[in-house]
């Protein structure tokens, strides 16, 4: 038997015993407010129940507890393995290159099965945004829940981008969560590619990142840059 | 036109350390390098300054090979293994009695084995970081740091805690170890993300260095390429790795080390001779391992290796060391029409390739060191020795970058075998803020239980576990690292949600894990970061 104190519990558990309790404004209640607004919920239950001496009220906080931490607190002192997931519901986004990004994701268990019950299905939305922070575009990846990661491209450079995942049911839609924002950035020589046309600009830029045999280094946005000049090269020598 | 030379080396191994067995596969790793490339770097470095060879070079010294070159008990194995492989030396050189030329091979080995071990004993007292500091001090190096268990820093962005703790612990460690302050950082991988240079300088770092392409795809127009340095918006200084000269060292299909006449790397003894005679040399249960006995030439793609050749090859990284410098003066006289200041060129590369991967790569930096002392066209600096003279270089904002498969972060995330650590890396690191946070300011044992989370915590961001498991080396051993932090950052939390401490585990993992002993667990709580920049004090 686990006996749980509710000071010790963190941040996270609060808000998600808050949470499935339905308290009012959980989400933004400091730690101090969740534990007052847990107290009171819990104290019209039984007098006194708070500290852990009372049956009613430490039965509650286990059971809750049980919930969101899976196995984790059971497992005690020892953890064998990771655990699968966690207890709170997050997304997060990585860039890998400058034309991808890794995102991954975890739902609470109570997110879960508020999703299974509603049967709204979920999508991952990728959105870009202008340098104030406004979304100008936006595209939609269904998305189930069994995935938890997912390789998103970010097309346009020079912008912010923004990954959320979101609940559909019919013709509402509600935000689950959204990620931090992610801004690339646009090399400003792929803006004004012509003035690498300067063979003195292109010597001075250029010449660190051409190799011995001749080839430039294996990057993305260099290699995409020399295609473009080539390209206008031969374009211009056709219209010669 | 003068060319100015600036060689970076990076200096750095993921931390180690298995008390708990008496001999350790992984270990390994630290007293090859040690026997293989630092020692040797530093010998041939000591006989430049007695040949009163002038040069100026660059070492980042990462935290956790401090930690480790510090360690009694690491220092005490390398001695048993310098011991062993001498021994090993000597049988070699009794069965190759009616093969000359390995057997002049095998007695080359086992004198420099010797010849490191009285210059690690002697000289050094058996810790080769004073040997650095001496040289420092004598001002033939500038010494760096790094990011403390050497992170890839791009994609920890979305926590400023985490990176900051990473760069202050390395400056304070350097500080501690070296009584002075770092004024460059290397940054792990050169990965930079724009918003890395605030945390930099808020600890008094002024340089880094940074790719090529993060200068050429930055937002603003960079006037002189990659052949001067240039300022971030917030006045650090930027040295752009000049990918073309780095590359005819550092080069997988076209690099020097891939002549045919060079040593080979992987032909060794531990792998090639039958498990009866090499057996005390190797691992338990007869896990054959690298011995640093390898008698095959490059040669080229084929197994059929040729014996390899001491001296053509050492006349090898003669002519290689030439075409360098040739390859420099080239350079700057095609670049001389363009440029109205001498050029600055920054190469850099891991310090282990010299010695331990690139066998005859000390000969060949001796040897270059030497030509350049001869030549008036060409200087060594450091970056601290540019800075000081206070250059107009221009301010610009430099772009996402690494120097690694792509040039973007792909090989740390790459989506299939590494990626879905995050999920508990960033959980693991929001933990720990959560503990400084809920439980600030603790004393005795709950104290050190905290700042053992906060290692376990750092120990978990190293670039080098994503690394292995992406390039399938020892990934076995990177995912156990992986999830063995993982879980113990876990216990500690599970733990104090209980109001309790694990008093045997703790134990154990402060004797296993035991690098950065002033590290505070504070440094996690969000309000460290509105605190001014610590005060370092030294204790060297």
């Amino acid at each position: 038997m686990i006996l749980i104190n509710i000071e010790s519990l963190s941040d996270n558990e609060l808000r998600n015993i808050a949470q499935q309790e339905d308290l009012e404004d959980w989400e933004t209640l400091t730690r101090e407010e969740l534990i007052e607004g847990l107290e009171d919920l819990y104290g019209e239950d039984e007098e006194g129940g708070l500290d852990g001496n009372s049956g009613n009220s430490k039965k509650k906080y286990i059971n809750t507890l049980t919930d969101v931490q899976s196995d984790n607190v059971l497992s005690l002192p020892g953890v064998e393995r990771l655990p699968e997931s966690y207890s709170d519901t997050s997304i997060h986004m990585i860039l890998k290159d400058s034309d991808w990004a890794y995102v991954f994701w975890s739902l609470s268990p109570q997110q879960i099965s508020e999703l299974e019950e509603s049967g709204a299905s979920l999508i991952l939305r990728n959105t870009r945004l202008s340098a104030e922070g406004e979304p100008v575009a936006e595209y939609d990846i269904d998305v189930t829940l069994e995935d938890a990661s997912w390789t998103v491209e970010l097309p346009y450079h020079g912008f912010g981008y923004r990954v959320s995942l979101v609940a559909v049911s019919g013709d509402s839609e509600t935000v689950i969560c959204t990620s931090e924002k992610l801004v690339t950035s646009e090399g400003w020589f792929c803006a004004h590619p012509e003035e690498l046309e300067d063979e003195k600009t292109f010597r001075t830029v250029f010449s660190s990142v051409i190799m011995k045999g001749g080839a430039v280094i294996p990057n993305r946005q260099l290699l995409a840059l020399v295609e473009r000049l080539q390209s206008m090269q031969k374009q211009e020598a056709d219209e010669r | 036109m003068k060319s100015r030379l600036n060689f970076i080396f990076n200096a750095h191994m993921p931390f180690v350390r298995h008390p708990e067995y008496p001999k350790f596969l992984e270990e390994d790793w630290l007293y090859e390098v040690m026997n293989e490339s630092y020692i040797p770097l530093l010998r041939m470095m000591y006989r430049l300054k007695e040949d009163n060879v002038p040069f100026r070079l660059t070492f980042s010294l990462s935290p956790t090979l401090c930690s480790m070159l510090g360690d009694d008990l690491l220092n005490e194995r390398f001695g048993v293994y310098l011991d062993e492989h001498i021994e090993l030396g000597d049988k070699e050189i009794a069965r190759l009695e009616s093969d000359p030329v390995k057997r002049a091979l095998a007695t080359d080995y086992r004198d420099e084995l010797i010849a490191n071990r009285t210059f690690y004993n002697e000289f050094c007292q058996g810790r080769i970081l004073n040997a650095f500091n001496d040289l420092s001090n004598q001002g033939f190096l500038e010494l760096i740091t790094t990011a403390a268990t050497h992170a890839y820093l791009p994609v920890y962005r979305d926590y400023p805690l985490a990176v900051n703790a990473q760069i202050e612990t390395g400056v304070l460690e350097h500080s501690r170890i070296f009584d002075k302050m770092a004024e460059g950082f290397w940054l792990p991988e050169c990965g930079y993300f724009p918003g890395v240079e605030d945390y930099l300088t808020r600890h008094n770092i002024r340089w880094v260095s940074i790719a090529s392409h993060s200068l050429i795809l930055s937002p603003d127009k960079p006037e002189k390429g990659s052949y001067r340095p240039v300022r971030c918006p917030n006045g650090l200084y930027c040295f752009v790795r000049d990918e073309r000269l780095s590359s005819l060292v550092w080069s997988f299909s076209e690099g020097y080390p891939t002549d045919p006449d060079y040593r080979d790397f992987y032909r060794d003894i531990g792998f090639d001779l039958p498990m009866d005679y090499i057996r005390p040399y190797v691992h338990e249960p007869d896990v054959r391992s690298f011995t640093g006995y390898k008698y095959c030439a490059v040669t080229g793609k084929t197994s059929d290796k040729n014996v390899y050749d001491k001296e053509k090859a050492l006349q090898k990284a003669d002519a290689h060391a030439r075409n360098f410098l040739y390859n420099v003066t080239c350079k700057t006289r095609s670049l001389s029409d363009v440029l109205d200041d001498d050029p600055v060129y920054t190469v850099s590369f891991d310090a282990e390739l010299f010695g331990h991967w690139w066998y005859e790569g000390v000969k060949w930096l001796d040897n270059l060191v030497r030509l350049i002392g001869k030549d008036d066209s060409v200087e060594l600096i450091t970056p601290a020795d540019f800075i000081n003279t206070k250059p107009e270089v221009q301010t610009l904002r430099p772009a996402l970058s690494s120097w690694g498969e792509g040039g973007y972060s792909a090989v740390w995330v790459d989506g299939a075998t590494n990626a879905g650590y995050y999920r508990h890396i960033f959980k693991a690191i929001e933990r720990m803020t959560e503990l400084a946070e809920r439980f600030p300011a603790q004393k005795s044992l709950k104290q050190r239980f905290l700042n053992q989370a906060a290692r376990e915590t750092l120990l978990l961001m190293a670039s080098d576990w994503p690394f292995i498991i992406h390039y399938q080396t020892s990934s076995e051993y990177a995912t156990k690292r992986l999830e063995g932090h993982i879980q113990n950052l876990n216990l500690v939390y599970d733990n104090m949600c209980k109001n309790a401490v694990n008093t045997e585990w703790l134990v154990k993992a402060e004797k296993r894990d035991n690098l950065f002993r002033n590290l505070d667990y504070n440094i996690m709580n969000r309000a460290h970061l509105d605190e001014p920049s610590p005060i370092y004090t030294a204790e060297f």
